[in-house]
């Protein structure tokens, strides 16, 4: 670590030898990089994933929510002494202790308003406006990346191409051939709208039972399979497809070299749970996800960032049916061999009343903006001319966190 | 059901892979079993499974679609009078667009429309 700090102050220092000095020495070749966008939509709750354990107003907002210190019983997994992580993220841990993983927290997009459609739409376009521009971000970056040689620079892995995805650049995609399982919160939404018909919901109660039979849940499995290990299994089916696909797209050295996918079922509203529950199984989908990902990347992990976004965070304390609602600060992820990791990476603003953003919601100190730039410069090689005026418009203010990368 | 997806103005010549959700719910869209066409019978559409499969249905359509249509704009417009409080309430309040769509799709005034 400390010789790689030297060589990098190094070759900065050196100035026209900078590229040279990056091939000779540094982790990886530019061109090899990976990278992988996993969006994360319904607001993931940032103090529930990375739980500040020893902020002294933590425990009294989040109530019986609140994780437990590491090292006691379904404690929190220890990361700074500080901040914790969700006891469901294992993988995500051993990334942190592999020094691979870069914990982001308190950040935001520059949206302030509580509207998914627009904070998804604000994340994706790059702007500070909802709907200001009908490209994304990541589109604009691969237009003016150096080419890789690949006819597609990036590959959107799903139902859709996200407007993350979208714009000048060509990029391929892929969806899964089978109708994926539906989401339990969307079956859980689709379930409360049919509470005033008695015909709907009855017969949906009746589908879903069948559904629990043929699956054999609800059955002895169920009741002898720990949680754990059930939502493991659930998530690689969930992510199974979306996982291997995106890394057969990225493993060859020809083909493109950035991939993007959705996840979504982050809106906790109600009985939202601790460190087990509605989240936790969640999250432990999303890791199981994610250690399936390293595992299908194989060699070409070590080159690979892999980036877990949200549009926003979710209230500080609470609320009335043991959730939390729409927030501001959260935190992000970013992961993968390539990465500088083992590190949180906060200005933290603390959760006390008056340094809470409008008295309810973890205050903003990181511009998502300056992660992306960092990434988009360092690990992608954009130029930071383009970062500024075509990829992030109106954007000076949040200067590039650079360093995030080993690239 | 193809009304739909005139509504969502999707160019179904064009997007083969739109009518899979059809071959799902176990109707081909253009060729029925029988010269009768297609059965109507509210026993042959509201059963358990049939839901279920219209549900899903719902669910690929707002996952292929709804990241470029806004379900909002578009629930008065495929609804009228009949849109209820409660679904413009549930598409108002969906975590992602692609939920909204789902959600508008399956609601129970546009399962009886």
């Amino acid at each position: 670590m400390k010789r790689r700090e030297f060589l990098r102050r190094g070759a900065l220092l050196a100035g026209g030898t900078l590229l040279s000095a990056r091939v000779a020495f540094a982790h990886a070749d530019p061109r090899s990089s990976r990278f992988v966008l996993v969006m994360l939509r319904g607001a993931l709750d940032g103090l529930a994933s990375v739980p500040p354990l020893a902020d002294p107003d933590y425990a009294g907002l989040r109530r019986e929510l609140a994780l437990h210190p590491a090292g006691e019983a379904a404690g929190a997994l220890p990361l700074d002494g500080f901040f914790g992580l969700h006891p469901a993220l294992g993988f995500l841990h051993d990334c942190y202790g592999a020094r691979e993983l870069v914990v982001l927290h308190a950040l935001a997009s520059p949206y302030r308003e509580r509207s998914h459609f627009d904070g998804q739409d604000v994340l994706e376009n790059g702007t500070p406006r909802p709907h200001a521009l009908q490209s994304g971000w990541l589109n604009r970056a691969l237009a003016a990346a150096p080419a890789r040689g690949a006819r597609e620079a990036g590959v959107s892995v799903g139902q859709n191409v996200p407007l993350v995805m979208r714009g000048p650049a060509s990029v391929t995609s892929w969806s899964p051939s089978k109708l994926v399982a539906l989401d339990d919160e969307t079956l859980a939404r689709v379930t409360e709208l049919y509470a005033g018909d008695a015909l709907l919901a009855s017969r949906l109660a009746d589908a879903l039972a069948a559904d629990a039979i043929a699956s054999g849940e609800g059955g002895e499995a169920a009741v002898t399979m720990p949680q754990a290990a059930a939502a493991g299994a659930k998530g690689k089916a969930r992510y199974t497809e979306v996982v291997r696909a995106a890394a057969a797209f990225l493993r060859p050295d020809e083909g493109p070299k950035v991939a993007v996918f959705d996840t979504s079922g982050w809106d906790t509203h109600a009985n939202e749970g601790g460190a087990q529950g509605l989240l936790a199984a969640r999250l432990a989908e999303l890791d199981a996800g994610l250690s399936m990902l390293r595992q299908e990347l194989g060699p070409v992990w070590k080159d690979t960032a892999v980036l877990l976004l949200t549009e926003f965070g979710r209230t500080a304390a609470i609320n009335g049916t043991r959730g939390t609602d729409h927030g501001t600060a959260t935190a992000a992820f970013l992961l993968g061999g390539a990465v500088a990791g083992g590190r949180v990476i906060v200005d933290w603003p603390g959760l006390s009343r008056r340094a809470l953003y409008q008295g309810r919601d973890l205050a903003p100190t990181l511009d998502v903006r300056s992660v992306l730039k960092g990434i988009l410069a360092e690990h992608l090689t954009v130029p930071s001319r383009a970062l500024e005026l075509e990829v992030f418009p109106d954007s000076a203010a949040a200067r590039a966190l650079r360093g995030l990368t080993r690239t | 059901m193809v009304s739909s997806f005139r509504g969502l103005s999707v160019p179904v010549e064009a997007d083969r892979a739109a009518l899979a959700p059809f071959e799902v719910l176990g109707q081909r869209t253009w060729q029925p079993g029988s010269p009768a066409g297609w059965p109507d019978r509210s026993t042959d559409w509201d059963g358990a499974s049939a839901l279920m499969k219209r549900i899903r249905w719902a669910d690929a359509v707002g996952a292929r679609l709804g990241s470029r249509r806004d379900a909002l704009q578009l629930a008065p417009q495929l609804l009228g009078a009949n849109l209820s409080t409660a679904t413009g309430e549930a598409v108002m309040h969906a975590s992602s667009a692609a939920q909204a769509l789902t959600l508008l799709l399956a609601s129970p005034e546009f399962m009886r429309r």
